[in-house]
């Protein structure tokens, strides 16, 4: 996966160049953009985080926000901001934020929201690529497979062979055999972990 | 001053109106009930004086008519007992005897005698002294005149006898004599003085005539008409009414007074007054008036003024008798209705001291009237100048006017209470306004100073990276940066605290943490306090979360704050310390803000002046302060039970779970 990179989206000139060299500085490779229109035209999904001031005219930041959660783009926020309104930020973390920084912050505080965030950001994208994964595993198995893999998924108390077969009105042996099957095709090795494996197709 | 009250639209005053009108209508009523009863009662009374008038007129002709007429009678017996020759005319002793009795028989008879046409005369008459009767004798005898008197008892004895031989008294000469002689027949003379007793009278005659031998003489009868006089004098038509008898010629006869009735002529003989030259001035006037014509008919009235004086008169002839005498008799009227008039105007003065009383009394009345009403405008006044309160107890009035009352002070209150909240409300208002631009503009001072110390910050930041890249590191300079970095920080910490006050949440009631507040509130206040030398001290409270509108909670507590140092500092106290001290109450936080000033002076009342004390202050006033705690469900006060600093105290709820 690619170096993060720190997104900065603030209207605010002296602000926006000041951080960006100060985070450049500290060996952060930033982007900055003035407006949340100029970001969402050309982020392409990268991994890192975004730095987003609260009062913008336009689309301020809480709009970006949610525009951004509606369309899946899962990039972690830190919100900074010159008017720091208790409401707009307990509704900023409330939307996944993961800080709201009063202008001026300490850069330490800054940096270690930033690094909160690559991690969140890092943490998501892993576990989008292992849900990835399951789900291209899933689509191998067959439609009584997934049928069968289904069932144990929903009832992992109850994965004995003779249950499921009753239940799905098949043989037990039946059964068996594909449960084989599906361990082998989603390659693990236990019915417990499907289970898991299940949790992450849908988290 | 009438025609301006008229132009104003102003009555007279209620005491003037009622006084007179009161007043007046008594006076006109006491006036009409006298008027009528005097005017009815003097016709009444008028008109039976007139009818005692004519009574006393006619009592007067009769009793004239009763005292003249037996003289007539007696003269007539006279003639005919001489005539017829019973007594012979020349036997004179008989003649006596008989002229004796006739006297005695007759009192108002004062005389008769007769006279011949020799000359001779028999005369017998009433007599002073020395008899009471006296026969005066003339004889002619040869030519020769014997004159002689003989006085006589009422028994007929002699008393006395005397001769006078200067008497030169000749019946025949007399104007009786002559008439009666001439007329043939009875006549009454016209009244005269008596020669011999000074008195007046009038005499009656008639001739004697014996059958075959014509005229022997004449036989007169002389009554004396004093007597009519002091009938007349006793006949009292009123209190001080006459009568008088008049003859043709306007001679006095008889009067009520008989000393009006003679006069002594120049030469010393004595005549009749006339009534033109009568003493009496009312009877002048009395006969003046009847245009010295004396009345034919019976009772002519005729009314005269005489000196202001009304006068009642009646002229009456004297009928039943052939002499033409004219009985008049007068009275003042007031004798009648003097006393009617004179009640008349005593009722007139009453009715005037009464008018006068009830006057006074209206006067009286209308100020007994009018006091409550005067008291009331005043109050009315004093109410809407707002000297008094609408509330205070209302002097004795009217229940109509308590009524008006009612709603005028209503109408009073209700108006100095809208201009007294208008005056608040603008005042309220206006320090909003200047707290909320302040607000704004300190909002707007935040969000600009935030965005230069931002870029300082990160400016420091990227310096300080660039410094350590040095080899080897400038730690000089990365401490100054770090200085500086930490300065722009303590300049955002200011912007911060500033912002916390004036957050965009205003009017929210939520939860917030006091200490919080506090601590923004020192940073805010710092600057202040050192300004003014005072020590500012906070306590953190122990329960910091509280739920209440945070940018009112901190506008209220800075103002208690600024308070407390303008106290402090006015008045120059050594000890200079504000104390502000959260307390957990139950489910309130009290917050006390205590300083060492000189308190609150007695006599003022904290939360009823609303000024803020300084025409720049952030601060509210007390009151404002009071109100917005309140509106935030807690209470603010001053607490007097604090021993050594002065004390304010608001309550703030707590966020229980």
């Amino acid at each position: 996966m690619d170096s993060p990179t720190v997104f900065l989206v603030d209207d605010e000139e002296d602000v926006r160049s000041t951080l960006s060299r100060a985070l450049k500085k500290r060996g952060f490779q930033v982007q900055s953009f003035e407006s949340a229109r100029a970001f969402l035209d050309q982020y392409q999904d990268d991994h890192g985080c975004l730095v987003l001031d609260y009062g913008m005219p336009d689309i301020n930041g809480l709009e970006l926000q949610s525009l951004m959660n509606e369309t899946k783009l899962t990039l972690p926020i830190i919100f900074i901001s010159g008017h720091g309104g208790i409401p707009e930020s307990v509704q900023a973390m409330k939307a996944g934020a993961v800080d709201f920084l009063e202008k001026p912050f300490r850069q330490g505080d800054l940096v270690a929201c930033i690094q909160t965030a690559f991690d969140r950001d890092l943490e998501t994208r892993e576990a989008a690529l292992a849900q990835n994964a399951a789900k291209a595993r899933f689509d191998r198995l067959t439609s009584r497979e997934r049928e069968i893999a289904v069932f144990m998924m929903e009832n992992p108390s109850n994965t004995a062979s003779k249950e499921i077969g009753r239940a799905l009105d098949i043989s037990p042996r039946t059964v068996d055999h594909h449960r084989a099957r599906i361990l082998e095709k989603l390659e693990i090795g236990s019915v417990i972990e499907l289970v898991e494996l299940s949790q992450i197709v849908r988290p | 001053m009438v025609s301006k009250l008229r132009k104003e639209g102003v009555r007279f005053s209620l005491g003037f109106v009622l006084a007179i009108s009161l007043a007046g209508l008594q006076f006109i009523a006491i006036l009409f009930v006298v008027t009528t009863s005097y005017v009815s009662s003097e016709r009444a009374i008028l008109e039976h004086a007139r009818g005692l008038m004519e009574r006393a007129g006619a009592n007067a002709i009769e009793h004239t008519k009763r005292f003249l007429e037996p003289a007539g009678e007696t003269t007539e017996q006279a003639r005919r007992v001489l005539n017829s020759g019973l007594v012979g005319v020349k036997d004179r002793e008989t003649m006596e005897r008989y002229f004796f009795q006739l006297l005695q028989t007759e009192p108002q008879i004062a005389g008769i005698n007769y006279g011949d046409e020799e000359g001779n005369f028999v005369y017998v008459m009433k007599s002073k002294g020395p008899g009471p009767f006296r026969t005066k004798f003339i004889t002619i005898k040869n030519g020769i005149r014997e004159v002689d008197y003989i006085w006589r008892t009422e028994n007929y004895e002699v008393v006395a006898r005397d001769k006078d031989p200067l008497d030169k008294y000749d019946a025949r000469t007399r104007p009786w004599y002559i008439e009666a002689t001439a007329l043939d027949a009875r006549i009454w003379t016209d009244p005269y003085i008596f020669f011999s007793s000074r008195q007046p009278g009038i005499t009656v005659a008639a001739p004697v005539v014996l059958p075959g031998k014509g005229l022997q003489g004449v036989v007169g009868v002389d009554v004396e008409i004093s007597d009519i006089s002091r009938f007349l004098s006793d006949l009292r038509v009123s209190e001080s009414g006459s009568a008088m008898i008049l003859s043709e010629t306007g001679s006095l006869l008889a009067h009520s007074d008989p000393n009006q009735i003679q006069v002594e002529n120049a030469d010393g003989s004595l005549s009749f007054a006339n009534i033109n030259d009568v003493a009496d001035p009312i009877s002048r006037a009395a006969f003046a008036n009847t245009n010295s014509a004396p009345a034919e008919s019976i009772g002519t009235q005729s009314n005269f003024e005489h000196d202001n004086q009304e006068y009642l008169g009646l002229f009456a002839p004297l009928a039943g008798i052939d002499l033409p005498w004219t009985v008049a008799v007068y009275a003042p009227e007031d004798d009648f209705i003097g006393e009617i008039k004179e009640n008349r105007s005593r009722n007139t003065s009453i009715a005037a001291v009464i008018s006068i009383f009830t006057a006074l009394a209206g006067l009286a009345l209308a100020e007994l009237i009018l006091r409550p009403v005067r008291a009331f405008a005043v109050r009315t006044a004093l109410v809407s100048q707002g000297e008094v309160s609408s509330k205070a107890p209302l002097p004795r009035t009217y229940r109509e006017l308590s009524k008006a009352n009612k709603t005028l002070i209503n109408e009073i209150a209700q108006r100095r209470e809208s201009e007294a909240k208008v005056q608040e409300l603008s005042r309220d208002l206006a320090h909003f306004s200047r707290v909320n631009v302040m607000g704004q503009m300190a909002s707007g001072l935040a969000h600009e100073l935030s965005q230069p110390l931002t870029a300082i910050s990160q400016n420091v930041d990227a310096a300080i990276s660039t410094a350590k890249q040095d080899a080897p590191a400038n730690e000089d300079l990365i401490a100054i940066l770090n200085e500086l970095d930490e300065q722009a920080h303590q300049g955002g910490d200011v912007v911060r605290a500033l912002r916390g006050f004036v957050r965009k949440d205003e009017g929210e009631i939520a939860p917030f943490n006091f200490n919080e507040l506090l601590e923004q509130a020192k940073r805010l206040m710092r600057h202040e306090a050192e300004d003014h030398q005072v020590k500012l001290v906070y306590e953190p409270a122990a329960d910091p979360n509280v739920i209440g509108n945070r940018v009112q909670i901190a506008q209220v507590l800075i103002n208690l704050i600024r308070n407390a140092l303008e106290a402090i500092s006015t008045s120059g106290s050594r000890k200079r310390d504000i104390i502000v001290e959260p307390i957990t109450k139950g489910d309130k936080l009290e917050v006390r803000v205590r300083d060492s000033g000189p308190g609150v002076p007695e006599g003022v009342k904290l939360f009823k002046q609303f000024q803020t004390s300084k025409e720049d202050g952030m601060g509210l006033g007390l009151s404002i302060s009071r109100k917005i705690v309140e509106t935030n469900h807690g209470r603010l006060w001053h607490d007097k039970e604090s021993s050594d600093m002065t004390t304010f105290c608001f309550t703030i709820p707590r966020e229980t779970e």
